[in-house]
């Protein structure tokens, strides 16, 4: 199951600053946001598509293979059979998901080692886009990397759920089971006779080999025809929906918003680089940005607390770098979040300094949009103070409210 | 699909919703392709299984990929009682020719990919076997596995 979170900010109603006309103009992002010259809190910790953070685009279709072949096609299709770069391709998967894994049963992935944590978690990504202009192309090429050195633990509301749901489809496969029986049970019978006469009449390894694969074939045949039946039945149309709603209202809701959240200490890490290669030019590549970040949050019950850590370094521009680290305290019930965080951002080059500190509220006003309410203060390098009012509509597609367990 | 797997190897990683992949024994046989209902995919097979007059057959089933799923047994149209899904199960005796029917239900939870897997590991026949298949969900959604064993 993948998820997709998508806020938007529908309204920014205010921005105060007491002016100062020497503050620097915002770096582009990811370096700030418009909070001013600082990046907003979100944008500092560890991205969940490395590369697409350096190139700063955002790919309206990323392609995620899900098998080693797909991952080989996507390369020949999107690099011109490895001739050339495409010019706008976006390209992510996780390595050890590539290949079926039928030994990992859920259980044995709710506490994961360190080796574990890395193998489980690692997703590549790798993104081209025209960064240049129409007298001057320039091909950029980002890769990244991401994954969590510690994965805390499936939460107990979450393996509590999963629990509850072994037991519904359980039920629902019962169900099943029961009225597909009302079918098959003759035509098992007949089976079973025809192949012990069959076997009896047998005279060699090979009259009984070929007796099996008749009957086994027979059988196929008679549970499609006994699917076919059960489907177009009524009956078991309402017997399952009725059963999917009183499973529903166990555990839908909160394996929609829960499933395969992780709490306990978690500690996300992601790297990776941006070239510019003009006119399409391998010789003529040239270091457009890297940059590393470490998230170390800790979750138990209804409180998060999140550090972010990242260093961005520019590869045209002489010595423009910047460091950010921050803090975050989160406490957050069903409708409703309240956070305090921090943010110090030391810049060089024409990468802005300053601190900020911020309120957050939140309030689900309806089921998935929520209202927030942030006010703050930051600190510009020339010492002017900012005050950060925002109210908002975010829209939380994803039903996950914090990503701290998004860990796969 | 019909045919017959190749002994230990894998036909099809499931990679792409309406692939069936199968890890047999050697002794199983694919039969009709996958099929959806809303958002239901299907597996359906019937393998064949060597048992012993005299020992009784044990029976585990394993959720892979880290999804989670349910199962429900059959054998010889008479339920199986399946409580602790976790731990194998021991239908006893079985004389031949026997069928044992699972229906196995399983989900996407796992953020990570929507392959589903399912493996039956049958002992105490004339051999150890594992009966593995998989299959990619939709997203958020449901592949119902129809595995049957002849058991002979």
């Amino acid at each position: 199951m993948r998820s997709v979170t998508i806020s938007i900010l529908l309204v920014s109603a205010a921005s105060l600053t007491s002016a100062n006309p020497t503050q620097p103009a915002p770096s582009p992002s990811p370096s700030a946001s418009a909070d001013g010259p600082l990046p907003a809190f979100n944008q500092t910790r560890t991205p969940t598509s490395p590369a697409f953070t350096l190139l700063d685009v955002a790919p309206t279709a990323v392609e995620r293979p899900t098998s080693p072949s797909s991952v080989a096609l996507s390369i020949v299709n999107n690099a011109d059979a490895l001739s050339s770069l495409a010019k706008n391709a976006a390209l992510e998967f996780s390595p050890y998901w590539l290949i079926s894994h039928p030994r990992v049963e859920w259980r044995s992935d709710i506490d994961r080692g360190v080796i574990d944590s890395l193998t489980r978690t690692f997703t590549f990504s790798a993104a081209t886009a025209q960064t240049g202009t129409e007298t001057a192309p320039v091909t950029s090429l980002a890769i990244g990397g991401r994954a969590s050195l510690l994965s805390g633990a499936l939460s107990a509301r979450t393996r509590r759920t999963f629990e509850a749901m072994e037991k519904d489809l359980a039920v629902e496969a019962r169900i099943f089971d029961d009225y597909r029986e009302r079918w098959l049970a003759a035509q098992r019978a007949e089976l079973n006779a025809q192949l012990v006469v069959r076997l009896t009449a047998a005279t060699s390894a090979e009259d009984r080999a070929n007796a099996v694969a008749q009957s086994t074939a027979d059988y196929e045949k008679a549970k499609v025809a006994a699917r076919q039946e059960v489907e177009a039945s009524d009956g078991y149309k309402k017997a399952v929906a009725a059963a999917k709603q009183e499973a529903s209202r166990r555990t839908e809701k909160v394996a929609a918003s829960l499933a395969g959240d992780r709490d306990g200490l978690l500690v996300e890490v992601a790297g990776g680089g941006a070239w510019d290669y003009p006119s399409g030019s391998w010789d003529d590549r040239k270091l457009r940005q890297w940059g590393v970040w470490i998230t170390p949050s800790y979750v138990r019950n209804n409180w998060s607390a999140v550090v972010v850590a990242r260093y961005l370094r520019k590869g045209d521009v002489a010595d423009d770098r910047s460091f950010g680290l921050g803090a975050r305290l989160i406490y957050y019930r069903e409708r409703y979040a309240l956070s305090g965080e921090f943010l110090r951002q030391i810049g060089h080059g024409t990468i802005a300094s300053g601190n900020r500190f911020a309120g957050l509220f939140e309030y689900e006003v309806l089921s998935g949009t929520w209202a927030t309410v942030s006010i703050g203060q930051g600190l510009t390098p020339a010492g002017a103070r900012t005050v950060v009012a925002q109210m908002g509509l975010a829209f939380n597609f994803s039903q996950k409210r914090y990503d701290f367990g998004q860990v796969p | 699909m019909t045919g017959k797997a190749p002994a230990g190897g894998k036909r099809e990683a499931g990679a792409k919703a309406g692939t069936i992949a199968k890890q047999g024994s050697g002794g199983a046989t694919a039969s009709d392709a996958p099929r959806t209902t809303n958002t239901e995919k299907v597996v359906s097979d019937t393998a064949v299984y060597g048992i012993r007059a005299d020992r009784p057959i044990t029976l585990k089933v394993t959720i892979g990929d880290a999804q989670v799923g349910g199962t429900t047994l059959r054998l010889n149209g008479v339920p199986v009682p399946f409580p602790n899904q976790q731990k194998a199960v021991e239908p006893g005796l079985i004389a031949s020719p026997s069928v044992l029917d699972c229906v196995s239900l399983v989900r996407d939870v796992n953020p990570a990919t929507n392959r589903t897997s399912v493996s039956y590991e049958l002992s105490g026949g004339v051999e150890p076997r594992t009966f593995t298949y998989a299959l990619e969900a939709s997203e958020k959604g449901q592949v119902r596995y129809e595995i049957s064993f002849l058991l002979v």
